[in-house]
């Protein structure tokens, strides 16, 4: 029995690959989050997908793409699939009504990752809709006084741009793609994720966040102030909620307003220029 | 005029005018929301689509 204890935003997953014909295999950035066995808030096993059986219950969703997900019992099935492996999908995972016990089976007899992606953000985002947190497109920079800064924006805004603008006027950047904000201690952290983009920056420390900046790619370097109803509509779109679940959707535009009474979310329109930084405060 | 008229045309005075709502669109892309694309590690910019093998996935559409 091989056990990996993760820890993404203060939520710790235990994985068991006990299947022997099944060889889990853990690379790249998801390394910087494993730690030391502790007690779980989610429980995975892993075993070999022997043969597939169509799902029984009712589709909840279909992305169109990689996954689809099922209703199963009082929880959901999720299958992932790719066409280089076949029409039938390559790992099937269900989990329980709260996504707090799951099993993984995986028809790879290679070695694999078996919380790979979309599996691994799915799970945490059905965690974080329920009262977590929200995952945000975006690249949180902590700067050296250890506040934490978040430039939020979709695919091809300027988040990795950004992330090496700073370079070393930052302290760390804990994702230049994916970030994690959730409210502890009657505080809004910024998390970092293992989920990154082109810089492949990715890192488990978390800093206050102190301010959120919308990219926009500009002619001329300027914050500028957004009605509060319009800053939550813009960071909704860089958010990767279970729209399965309306609850959790709900929850999710609830966080989204809490961020922007608590912290200034603001337009920050730059030339891709070291020079726009100096607008962060 | 009477009493309650002139009330009602006084508070019809002080009454903030109406303003027809108008519905902004914010863009929303579905297949980043729903986690639905991958780009495979070391390629560069948008490859939107599907994944090609699970293990390119390790670094999601971003």
């Amino acid at each position: 029995m091989h056990e990996t204890f993760l820890r993404i935003a203060g939520i710790t997953i235990a994985i068991r690959c006990g299947d022997p014909r099944v060889t889990c295999l853990r690379e790249g950035s998801v390394t910087r989050f494993i730690v030391d066995p502790a007690p779980p808030d989610v429980e995975l096993d892993v075993a070999f997908l022997e043969q597939y059986e169509p799902p029984r219950g009712a589709l909840l969703f279909d992305s169109g793409a990689v996954w689809r997900m099922f209703a199963e019992g009082d929880g959901v099935r999720i299958e992932c699939q790719s066409d280089l492996i076949g029409a039938a999908p390559y790992k099937v995972a269900t989990f329980n009504h709260d996504f707090t016990r799951g099993t993984i089976r995986v028809s790879l007899t290679k070695p694999f990752d078996p919380l790979e992606y979309p599996l691994d953000e799915l799970l945490i985002a059905n965690l974080l809709g329920r009262g977590r947190g929200v995952e945000l497109h975006g690249c949180g920079v902590i700067a050296h006084d250890g506040r934490g800064h978040l430039f939020v924006g979709q695919s091809g805004a300027g988040k990795t741009t950004t992330a090496r603008m700073w370079g070393d006027d930052a302290r760390e950047i804990v994702s230049d793609d994916r970030v994690i904000v959730r409210e502890e201690d009657g505080r809004l952290w910024m998390h970092g994720t293992p989920w990154h983009g082109e810089a492949e920056l990715a890192s488990p420390s978390r800093a206050p966040l102190s301010g959120v900046y919308l990219l926009t790619q500009a002619t001329e370097n300027e914050l500028r102030e957004l009605p509060p109803a319009v800053a939550v509509a813009r960071l909704f779109g860089c958010t990767f909620p279970p729209f399965h679940n309306p609850e959790a959707v709900a929850f999710t535009m609830s966080m989204l307003e809490r961020i922007v009474t608590r912290v200034p979310v603001r337009e920050f329109r730059f030339t891709r220029d070291r020079a726009a930084l100096k607008l962060i405060a | 005029m009477n009493e309650d008229e002139m009330e009602n045309k006084k508070e019809a005075g002080s009454r903030k005018r109406y303003e027809k709502p108008v519905v902004t669109r914010f863009p929303l892309r579905a297949e980043e929301a729903v986690l639905g694309f991958c780009k495979s590690q070391g390629s560069h910019g948008q490859t939107q689509g599907q994944c090609t093998v699970p293990s390119a996935c390790s670094s999601p559409g971003s």
